[in-house]
């Protein structure tokens, strides 16, 4: 899945280097065209790059007409407006799409790379994503950062979609469980806090963990999420779960009763991979996990206390 | 097209041997005999008399997880070297570095003393107690290399059944004193080596080390290096470098060829290594100092060399080879 967002843009995306082209003017191309001969070989994250950069626009129409983009298999976006880089997001898509021709060996598309200091995630207002997935029917690979209204999703060969927010809608969360994705394979939520439009329950989640909406899912994420310790519980009976190889319930809130709620349901002794960083368990449920899970690699990372009795979600601003 | 005679020892996938092969195209000389690490161990390579060798590390260099046992790989490179350096002789070849001067570079401690007796500047010593506001880095760079810069690192530590590692994220970590501390305690079999940090040059809007490519002791390139933003795992130098526009405009000229002598005289105190990359810390009026000193030759992919060089137009292996050519 699409490396883990905490306040950087991404390092590497679709398994290859991220490349970033934020420049606007051809002579800052150079004599090498700017860029790396072996396209194929790199992610490009194309749009503005800092708060003083040129106009996401005009990096946008020297990268179509300066690079070989029939050869880009993985794209990034970065800051459409780079003095207000949570906004223009309509714009980018629309011109996106209307150069969707120009990209047909594009795999991977990941919307709204950018990194807190340009702009926090909460502020990033996303569109649906929705039109997107329709102009490139050959995406395997789909994220996104920012909160976004989604509707239904559809694509017949979508197999990883990853949506990175701090508080992703309850309705998109029904609305993603109701997408027609046959071939997904991984799904990856940052459920985010009520704050900022999140609070998705697991009765949000339903179409999801009962199977039903993605049959062929074999990891999930519920990530993020301010309710953690009734999501494991909800998972603990999910028949999702029999199916998966990995389940990632990292970056949110989870504490001993949502871990113990884990291990007194269903097996999970099949999961090759059990995601906990950024968590408040204690010492000893560590170790009941460990014990409980002899060859499921767990990741307990960043154990952390409650500040004052209150815990804290990894991605919230 | 010359005929060359020249070999380089490599990992059987190390990318750097793309890097020499592109090179050999660029400088118009015959491609590179490439020779596997692992028939160096085995005793089985053979080396031809005026063959010039180069060599890159053992594992070539990719990020690993988990970070640290460098100086376990440092040991290893060095019996690796000295096993390369009785078979190239015995073959009647060169080595294009010396064995003991590529240790020297690439053990920090020794060579910033090597380096501080010569007369070049470098950061003074600081302790780990003075982390974030400290370098560290680790005291080998032979076979991985990571830094942890104020509060930056991509570093972070892993809880495992066994107990806690060092791993490495391809992004930045979540910092304080405390995680930092942690990190330097995992690490600490291997040394981590800490110096001051330096108010660093705010160049093209962001803060840059400068970064020199040399040939036989002159510098043939150039280009900025972020240290304070994690970047992707592999940097490109391609195009424009708005950075040493920026230098120059700020700082003159006169400030640029302080640097550029700065490099040479680091370089003249390795003789017997043909390539070298020196990178420099510079601060935002006349602090200048060595940073770094790669055996293996400055790491700037799509960088051509400056103009009125041996590297014009050239890549920064391709200067090397255009000098061999030229001296063969």
């Amino acid at each position: 899945m699409i490396q883990d967002f905490r306040r950087d843009a991404l390092a590497t995306f679709h398994g290859l280097p991220v490349f970033e082209f934020a420049v606007a003017e051809p002579e800052d191309l150079g004599e090498q065209g700017g860029v790396p001969d072996d396209l194929e070989a790199w992610a490009f994250r194309v749009g503005s790059g800092d708060y003083e950069g040129p106009e996401g626009q005009a990096v946008w129409q020297l990268f179509l007409s300066s690079v070989d983009t029939t050869r880009i298999k993985a794209l990034t976006l970065g800051a459409w407006c780079p003095d207000e880089a949570g906004t223009g997001w309509d714009e980018y898509q629309a011109a996106l799409i209307a150069a969707a021709d120009r990209f047909p060996a594009l795999e991977a598309l990941f919307v709204g790379d950018i990194p807190v200091e340009l702009s926090e995630v909460s502020w990033i207002e996303q569109e649906d994503p929705g039109p997107l997935l329709a102009a490139f029917p050959n995406l395997v690979e789909f994220g996104v950062r920012g909160t976004a209204g989604v509707q239904p999703l559809v694509h017949e060969r979508l197999r990883e979609l990853t949506i990175q927010t701090g508080g992703l809608p309850p309705q998109s969360v029904r609305n993603i469980g109701s997408s027609t994705l046959p071939a997904l394979t991984g799904l990856d939520l940052y459920l985010g806090t009520v704050h900022y439009g999140g609070g998705a329950t697991a009765e949000d989640l339903d179409g999801v963990l009962s199977g039903a909406a993605f049959p062929h899912l074999r990891h999930l994420g519920l990530r993020n999420a301010e309710d953690t310790d009734n999501l494991a519980a909800a998972v603990a009976h999910a028949p999702v779960v029999a199916q998966l190889e990995t389940l990632d319930l990292s970056l949110g809130m989870l504490g001993d009763a949502g871990a113990a709620a884990l291990l007194a349901g269903q097996p999970l002794t099949h999961l090759r991979r059990l995601a906990l960083q950024h968590h408040f368990l204690s010492d000893e449920m560590i170790s009941r996990l460990w014990e409980a899970l002899p060859t499921t690699e767990i990741d307990v990372d960043e154990q952390l206390t409650e500040r004052g009795g209150d815990r804290y979600i990894a991605v919230t601003e | 097209m010359s005929t060359l005679s020249w070999a380089v020892v490599t990992a059987e996938t190390d990318p750097a041997r793309a890097v020499w092969t592109e090179a050999a195209r660029a400088a118009a000389v015959a491609g590179p005999r490439f020779v596997d690490w692992r028939s160096v161990a085995a005793g089985e390579a053979g080396f031809h008399a005026g063959e010039t060798v180069f060599c890159e590390r053992l594992a070539g260099w990719a990020p690993t997880n988990p970070v640290g046992g460098q100086r376990a790989r440092h040991r290893e490179f060095a019996a690796a070297l000295d096993q390369l350096s009785a078979a190239v002789d015995k073959g009647g070849a060169v080595l294009a570095a010396g064995v003991a001067p590529m240790l020297t570079t690439l053990d920090r401690l020794e060579r910033d003393q090597f380096l501080r007796r010569g007369g070049i500047p470098v950061l003074e010593r600081s302790t780990a107690d003075n982390v974030g506001h400290s370098i560290l880095r680790s005291r080998f760079a032979s076979s991985d290399d990571w830094l942890i810069d104020g509060w930056h690192t991509t570093l972070f530590v892993h809880r495992a059944r066994t107990g806690f590692e060092v791993w490495r994220s391809p992004a930045e970590t979540v910092t304080g004193t405390e995680h930092l501390k942690q990190i330097v305690a995992g690490l600490e079999a291997d040394t981590v080596y800490v110096t001051e940090t330096l108010h660093r040059a705010h160049l093209a809007d962001d803060y840059h080390d400068i970064r020199f490519g040399l040939v036989d002791g002159k510098v043939t390139h150039a280009a900025g290096v972020l240290r304070e933003r994690i970047v992707g795992p592999r940097q490109w130098y391609g195009g424009r470098r708005r950075e040493l526009d920026d230098f120059l405009r700020r700082f003159g000229a006169s400030r640029w060829e302080r640097l550029v002598a700065l490099a040479e005289r680091t370089a003249a105190l390795f003789p017997d290594l043909r390539l070298l990359g020196v990178d420099l810390i510079v601060d935002n009026s006349e602090k200048e100092f060595v940073f770094d000193v790669d055996p293996f030759g400055a790491d700037l992919p799509g960088r051509r060399g400056e103009a009125g060089t041996l590297g014009e137009g050239l890549p920064v292996h391709g200067a090397v080879l255009r000098a061999l050519s030229a001296s063969s």
